[in-house]
């Protein structure tokens, strides 16, 4: 992606400003335990609306050294301005891909249709999100937030985001890799309500180890509006019911608490394949599929997690059973099949279906 | 009179296309386009060859010589699949006096006949790009029962 002299000045132009707005937000951080690391998030009650999927996370303040600063700011409330640059202008942008730009350690991106900018500045461990009004952000931003900032972090520390469901248990969980459409929020909600921990629906930050490590990225649960009839019992959980363009989305924290499971070692990665079958079938599968499954939407909507990210999800399907989920149509039968999978497989830890 | 283009040495035209070895197949990722691709087979086998600076000919050899196969028709196929992974962008041509890397043996090549090359392409990432990176690509909600589907219990 882009960098040069352009790209440095500009990106130091941006950190500068919104350093020098920094004394506007509160100074009480929230403090949050991400992947394993102590995050320190300051904002104003407005932006800090969008902090909600992350409330299983938050954690004492003596917990240890912070890793990462964030500082999130409304342009409207906290009245930060940003410069007028390439970078939110967004001229600097590839024939194709995602325009970003990374020079000298930072990395920024904006979003001209939500408005947001990130920018990750890996030398002091800070990370800006200026919000253009975040009144106005689409259910997407609440849903999965500061995920870019995230994905960059993530790749600093030898991990990545990933885009894949997670359950289990604390002994041990899947990765239900896929395509949107192709079940993960469905089967992630139907394993919770067969006793399953839920770590994600749709998000997951892992990183590197024997094995690998899960975590969770967001409490957010996801429905097809389609399907609202078959989730009746969350009705009253789902946050956005009135904006008819966008995914009923609520939080794991508020429907079943006992549910949110913040991290497991993950034993095997499924992907999830529609069929006619009475019965759930899973069957092993080629990393290489896997692979395919997952890289390309965990990287190219990723601007600049490139090639690091794409080692990292290789490194990941080799080092874990791969495995083809077969589904039927009933979410219960598929979420049966993975307990068991779980329980008797030469994967363990957990006791019973519930 | 020996073809000129058999000489020709290739590395991987990164960035912006990365890839990766994985069970006997190639992911290939070209991170501006969002266009990705699978090789597999005889392609998958001399990954490592081509993309270090082998050259057209030390691969068909190789290829011809690994699987014994009619030399002929494996150079042609070579010469399909580099023209194929050229034209896509995912090689660039090394210059001459360019350093040739390492050329891999045979010796971890699957013993099986000769399988040919494979190449796909998967271009359906490519139009997310141009928007804000909002993953969701269509309400298919819960997998339904298509007459389409394979599988049965």
């Amino acid at each position: 992606m882009s960098g040069g002299a352009g790209g440095v000045s500009e990106l130091a132009l941006l950190a500068a400003t919104l350093d020098g707005a920094i004394a506007r937000l509160p100074a009480a951080p929230r403090i949050y335990r991400v992947a394993g690391g102590l995050v320190a998030i300051r904002a104003g009650d407005r932006a800090a609306a969008v902090l909600e999927a992350l409330t299983p996370m938050r954690a004492s303040e003596d917990g240890g050294a912070v890793a990462l600063e964030v500082f999130i700011f409304d342009g409207a409330t906290d009245k930060v301005t940003l410069p007028d640059t390439a970078i939110t202008h967004r001229r600097i942008a590839q024939a194709g891909g995602l325009g970003a730009v990374s020079a000298s350690g930072a990395q920024a991106f904006f979003q001209p249709d939500a408005g947001v900018l990130s920018l990750f500045d890996a030398s002091r461990r800070r990370a800006y999100c200026w919000l253009r009004d975040s009144s106005a952000l689409p259910y997407y931003e609440f849903a999965a937030p500061l995920r870019h900032l995230l994905q960059w972090w993530m790749l600093s520390r030898g991990g990545a985001l990933l885009h894949s469901a997670a359950v289990g248990t604390p002994g041990g969980g899947l990765l239900i890799a896929g395509p949107s459409g192709s079940g993960k929020s469905t089967t992630a909600l139907a394993c919770q309500e067969f006793g399953l921990g839920f770590t994600s629906d749709d998000y997951v930050l892992v990183s590197a180890g024997a094995p690998p490590t899960v975590h969770m990225a967001y409490s957010t649960a996801k429905v097809v509006r389609e399907s609202l009839g078959a989730h009746s019992r969350y009705r009253r959980h789902f946050r956005n019911l009135e904006r008819g363009d966008e995914k009923p989305m609520m939080f794991m924290h508020e429907v079943a608490p006992q549910r949110v499971l913040p991290s497991f070692p993950l034993r095997a990665i499924v992907l999830p394949v529609i069929t006619q079958r009475s019965s759930t079938r899973i069957v092993a599968a080629s990393a290489a599929e896997i692979l395919r499954a997952v890289a390309p939407s965990s990287i190219l909507l990723f601007p600049l997690a490139g090639a690091t990210a794409f080692q990292r999800i290789a490194a990941l399907c080799r080092a874990v059973p791969c495995l083809r989920a077969e589904l039927s149509g009933d979410p219960h039968d598929v979420a049966g099949a993975f307990v068991r999978l779980l329980r008797d497989g030469t994967i363990v830890g957990v006791a019973a279906a519930a | 009179m020996t073809d000129p283009h058999s000489a020709l040495r290739y590395a991987l035209n990164q960035p912006p296309v990365v890839g990766e070895v994985i069970d006997g197949e190639v992911m290939v990722i070209n991170l501006d386009t969002g266009v990705y691709y699978s090789v597999t087979g005889a392609g998958a086998a001399v990954w490592p060859m081509l993309v270090g600076g082998a050259t057209r000919r030390e691969i068909s050899d190789q290829v011809a010589r690994h699987y014994g196969a009619d030399a002929a028709s494996v150079e042609r196929d070579v010469d399909t699949f580099i023209t194929q992974l050229a034209d896509e962008a995912i090689l660039r041509p090394l210059h001459d006096g360019a350093a040739a890397g390492s050329v891999d043996t045979a010796d971890e090549w699957p013993a099986v006949t000769y399988p040919g090359f494979g190449f796909e392409r998967y271009d359906d990432m490519q139009a997310l790009l141009l928007i804000d990176p909002v993953h969701e690509v269509g309400d298919f909600g819960w997998p339904s029962r298509s007459a389409d589907d394979s599988g049965n219990a």
